[in-house]
């Protein structure tokens, strides 16, 4: 067969341009812009990404026209990376999984006053992005089966210990608290059934009877929305709380947001295009799914650009790049779903099931048959992006408002919002109950610096690294592999980025060594922090011993590096003296402020509401909590604290009701039957 | 006056009646599913759910409700803690063969008993074995010898998944492959076999038909046979497939056994939890009578309506969908219980290699 190129050029084009004269005429176009208004809602609301948003979307495809449906949910599918920004940047929430990285650079700025800004270059970003992965969607649909089939589990293996690589770049000043956290996220990500054996680990089901509530939820995982918002939306509230101020730092927002946030973009112009690419490449190949992509693309923007000291306090190309390529990743996931019906993303599965729906079958010979329906997918990504974009950028600046509003009367809203989130992850009470315990570490993590971000890339990776070493050893020979040409390039780019990290780690060593002896000095909390984390890593080793050897050898693994890294942090700790890089306590710089509130009562206002929802149910609480918080806490006036419980009470109606959603019931609602919603 | 009492009594009788007869007019019908959206159940669910709307007495609204909490067993537990004991049918369980599976192989985790539900509808599929052409078997009766001493590889979900049936089926037949397990659903394997990475696979009919069988007219992948279809009692030649043998012709041949004992009759209990009649809809067995009657009635509706069987089979491909309260149970029968002797042998053979 020669280059499609070569033969079909002009038929191509027709088809193209036949296929945007389609979208843009007609209904199809009304229900595009539908599914971008969905689309951009679902993508701000913390928890709901593009495969929650599509799921909702289905009952109402089902007997659409073809066209249109396909219309509407590329609309929706194409913008939520869009405007998951918004929490990421506003609140440092990520709105999606595809905003964790953004949270890295995008909230400092929006604590400078500069929410419009980095808004703005997000919008500008994703935007190219987008258009982006259109773009090679077009080019490559035809040729790529090659490219997609040349990457085997061995392949797959590399590109996961190349996303564990970039923890390097990513960690705090010591690389062993990285090292920790890394295996504590890898330990996490064990949790649940083990992916060669199929047994249940660390569910607690060798202290507890296997019927037990806490054994049932953990035996399915836990969700990667509740860990990504627990770990690091839950520390920044608190520590927004205690200080009692707006997120912004200055009252007044920064003139020009809008207009810098372009200029932004357009001076990092080759930034934008390499996380593009990086976005589509590994979105094309189905099995490491879109969660490592922001934080590879963070990595590779913070070890190729000039002067990156300032990466994590608010360095606007620490948003540009995981923008870029969080929604390029659509485009290149489509190319196997379309191709082989084997979905690249959470989204596009979902979109899978959809397009079944809708009588469009995805598969191999879709290309042959349905080339037009192919254009309408692509040409509906570009449009929909222009329209989220745009729309987007209009309303950056309005609601970076929000930044400027003292944050304890904004925090009820926020906390009822990401309570909500979390319980949407797989709608239990143990979603609840585990983000708080996985808050409750990360709070202390950063306290004590160690890496945040590590343990979200470990827990991410987790499962592709365990599932695909196993594969890889069951399918090649060591020499079979190091023939593989694709397998031996990985490696060189892995070992180039851990070197990367090593040589920013000892630049950061300056630095730490500058910075005053109170924030690096000896405190008791740290060691009984240092010492839990050992007890994880041994609770580990031991509850895991009794499963078959496939099911083990990865959690026994990684508990014993933990523990040994644990080991080494203790000895370092016990030979430095006061002052040493070992040694963060942020805590000690507080200690002199006297407005800043305790940090237990923090914590404490944060999970008050679920205690209460312990009794009453979720939705009773979480209105009566605002209510409570807003008169009492935030001494706002009474009508208007009334009037914010009643709005969220409508709200979580509303969305229960078009959601099909439940909320946790309580105890009094086993003792008496209430009507919807409060039953 | 007696005339008078009579006409009382006929009138409360008669609104006895009324009261008492199925209506949905204007209410909101769930089916439960304990599955993603998107995916196979849910794609099955949201095709026959129109269809049960339109039949039912009142067509109510009839929505899907994807319940992930604690996936596949643990959203089917959850169902009959809050369910189990509901009356008005307002609420219907759709199952699959991953929540007959753990059940057969007796998880501890499993507190459904499907001696607690009637079945209402249930929809079968079947399933292709096929191989890469590089092996050079096109017919795997007379090449069997080629076939078995080729390098065969299977990627696989887990033991007691649905893959059992071919992990079991591929022992029986004595040959030695080699399971790599971790796979994540069937799609996952097909993948792997596209990349050269294993060399045999099987896929169920609905996407064998969409994904495989273009590959195989364009000369890379060749069927070998199929898991077959319950026909007259016995597991015959798919009608799907009429010229390839199915498993239990390909065991005799090849093995020179009958298709009897232990481990075909366990063989035959796998095969119908997982595909002959894999999916269904239920209610409780708390349900009043002449509620599972409406649905009941409203199934067999679906199944003399041409146009929603047309939908059905395109995405299902063609099998029986089994209604009728005794063809039901017979099924379910078959799909859930297993005979003491096959159940020892399958926890024994669970736990090897």
């Amino acid at each position: 067969m020669p280059p499609f190129f070569l033969y079909d050029i002009n038929i191509m084009f027709e088809a193209l341009f036949a296929a945007l004269a389609t979208i843009v005429s007609g209904p199809s176009l009304f229900f595009l812009i539908l599914g971008v208004l969905i689309g951009l809602v679902v993508g701000v609301i913390p928890g709901f990404g593009g495969t929650v948003g599509l799921s909702l979307l289905l009952p109402f495809v089902f007997g659409m026209e073809p066209v249109s449906g396909i219309a509407m949910m590329m609309g929706l599918l194409s913008v939520v990376a869009t405007s998951d920004t918004f929490p990421a940047v506003l609140i440092g929430v990520p709105g999606s999984v595809s905003a964790q990285a953004t949270v890295m650079d995008g909230f400092p700025l929006a604590k400078k006053g500069q929410a419009a800004r980095a808004l703005s270059a997000a919008f500008f970003s994703s935007l190219f992005g987008g258009l982006f992965g259109a773009v090679l969607l077009t080019m490559v649909i035809q040729i790529a089966k090659p490219i997609i089939l040349a990457f085997g589990t061995g392949e797959m293996l590399m590109l996961a210990i190349f996303g564990i690589s970039v923890v390097g770049t990513l960690t705090g000043s010591s690389i062993f608290k990285g090292l920790v956290a890394a295996c504590l996220g890898m330990i996490i990500g064990c949790i649940g059934i083990s992916p060669a054996s199929s047994e249940y680990r660390l569910d607690f089901s060798t202290i507890l009877e296997v019927q037990n509530p806490v054994v049932m939820y953990l035996g399915g995982g836990i969700h990667l929305m509740v860990v990504a918002i627990s770990i690091f939306a839950f520390p920044e509230i608190v520590e927004l709380l205690r200080s009692n101020k707006a997120v912004s730092e200055k009252a007044e927002l920064e003139k020009s947001g809008w207009f810098k946030g372009l200029r932004d973009f357009l001076s990092n112009k080759f930034l934008v295009l390499r996380c593009s690419f990086i976005g589509s490449l590994i979105g094309l190949i189905p099995g490491i799914g879109g969660s490592c992509i922001d934080w590879i693309s963070y990595s590779h923007a913070k070890t190729t650009v000039k002067n990156n000291e300032n990466f994590g306090k608010g360095d606007i190309r620490g948003v540009i790049g995981p923008e870029s390529s969080s929604n390029s990743k659509e485009g290149g996931a489509l190319i196997p779903t379309l191709l082989f019906g084997i979905p690249g993303s959470g989204g596009t599965a979902i979109l899978m099931g959809g397009l079944i729906l809708l009588g469009v079958d995805p598969g191999i010979t879709m290309v042959d048959t349905q080339l037009d329906l192919i254009y309408t997918i692509i040409w509906s990504l570009a449009v929909a992006n222009i329209f989220g974009a745009i729309i987007c950028v209009a309303m950056a600046k309005p609601i970076s408002q929000l930044t400027t509003i003292n944050f304890t009367i904004l925090a009820p809203f926020l906390i009822s919002l990401i309570l909500f989130a979390i319980f949407n992850s797989t709608r239990s009470w143990g979603d609840l109950i585990f983000a708080t315990f996985i808050g409750v570490i990360a709070v202390y993590m950063k306290r004590f610096d160690y890496s945040r971000v590590a343990l979200m890339i470990g827990f991410v990776l987790s499962d592709s690294i365990e599932t695909y070493l196993y594969q890889t050893m069951q399918f090649y020979t060591f020499s079979e592999l190091f023939i593989r040409p694709i397998f031996l390039v990985l490696i060189l780019i892995s070992a180039f980025s851990i070197y990367s990290g090593i040589k920013i780690i000892n630049k950061k060593d300056k630095i730490a060594n500058t910075k005053s002896d109170l924030l690096n000095a000896k405190s008791r909390p740290q060691w009984i922090f240092l010492i839990l984390l050992s007890v994880i890593s041994l609770y580990t080793i031991f509850v895991t011993d009794h499963l078959q050897y496939l099911g083990k050898i990865f959690p026994i693994s990684v508990g014993l590096f933990m523990f040994l890294f644990c080991i080494i942090i203790g000895i370092q700790m016990f030979i430095s003296k006061s002052g040493s890089k070992v040694f963060h306590d942020v805590e000690n710089l507080l200690l002199e402020n006297t407005e800043i509130r305790s940090q237990w009562l923090t914590i404490f206002w944060f999970i008050s509401p679920l205690f209460l929802s312990v009794f009453i149910g979720f939705y009773i609480s979480i209105g009566l909590f605002v209510f409570i918080f807003l008169s009492k806490i935030a001494r706002v006036s009474f009508r208007f604290s009334l009037i914010s419980s009643i709005g969220v009470w409508i709200a979580l109606a509303a969305i229960s009701h078009f959601m099909i959603m439940d909320f946790p019931p309580g105890i009094l609602q086993s003792y008496i039957e209430l009507p919807w919603p409060i039953n | 006056m007696l005339k008078k009492i009579l006409a009382v009594l006929a009138a409360s009788l008669f609104s006895v009646t009324a009261a008492l007869a199925v209506d949905y007019s204007g209410k909101t019908v769930t089916m439960w599913i304990p599955f993603k959206a998107g995916g196979g159940s849910d794609t099955w669910a949201r095709a026959i759910g129109p269809a049960f709307s339109a039949n039912l007495p009142g067509n109510p609204t009839v929505v899907v409700k994807n319940v992930t909490d604690g996936k596949a067993i643990g959203a089917s537990n959850k169902y009959f803690a809050e369910h189990g004991k509901d009356k008005d049918g307002m609420v219907v369980f759709g199952t699959s063969g991953s929540v007959q599976m753990p059940f057969i192989f007796k998880d501890e985790r499993v507190r459904y008993n499907y001696k607690n539900m009637v079945p209402i509808f249930a929809s079968g599929t079947g399933g292709v074995v096929y191989v890469r052409k590089e092996m050079g078997v096109t017919d795997i009766i007379k090449d069997f010898d080629k076939f078995k001493s080729s390098k065969l590889v299977y990627g696989s979900q887990g033991k007691t998944s649905l893959d059992a049936v071919p992990i079991l089926a591929f022992d029986m037949m004595g040959v030695d492959v080699n399971v790599v397990y971790g796979m994540k659903g069937r799609k996952a394997g097909r993948a792997a076999i596209l990349r050269g990475e294993t060399t045999v696979d099987y896929q169920t009919t609905a996407s064998y038909l969409k994904h495989v069988r273009p590959l195989v007219e364009k000369g890379e992948m060749v069927p070998i046979m199929t898991w077959g279809a319950p026909i007259g009692g016995k597991v015959e030649r798919d009608p799907n497939f009429p010229d390839l043998p199915a498993f239990p012709e390909v065991y005799e041949a090849v093995t020179g056994n009958k298709f009897k004992g232990t481990e075909a009759k366990s063989w035959t209990a796998l095969f119908y939890a997982g595909f002959a009649t894999q999916k269904y809809v239920m209610l409780p067995k708390s349900a009043k009578k002449d509620v599972v009657k409406a649905w009941q009635n409203a199934a067999a509706a679906i199944v003399n309506d041409p146009a929603a069987m047309k939908v059905l089979n395109k995405k299902l491909g063609k099998y029986d969908q089994v209604t009728g309260s005794k063809a039901l149970k017979s099924a379910l029968k078959k799909a859930t219980s297993i005979d003491s002797k096959s159940e020892k042998f399958l926890q024994s053979w669970k736990d090897t290699k």
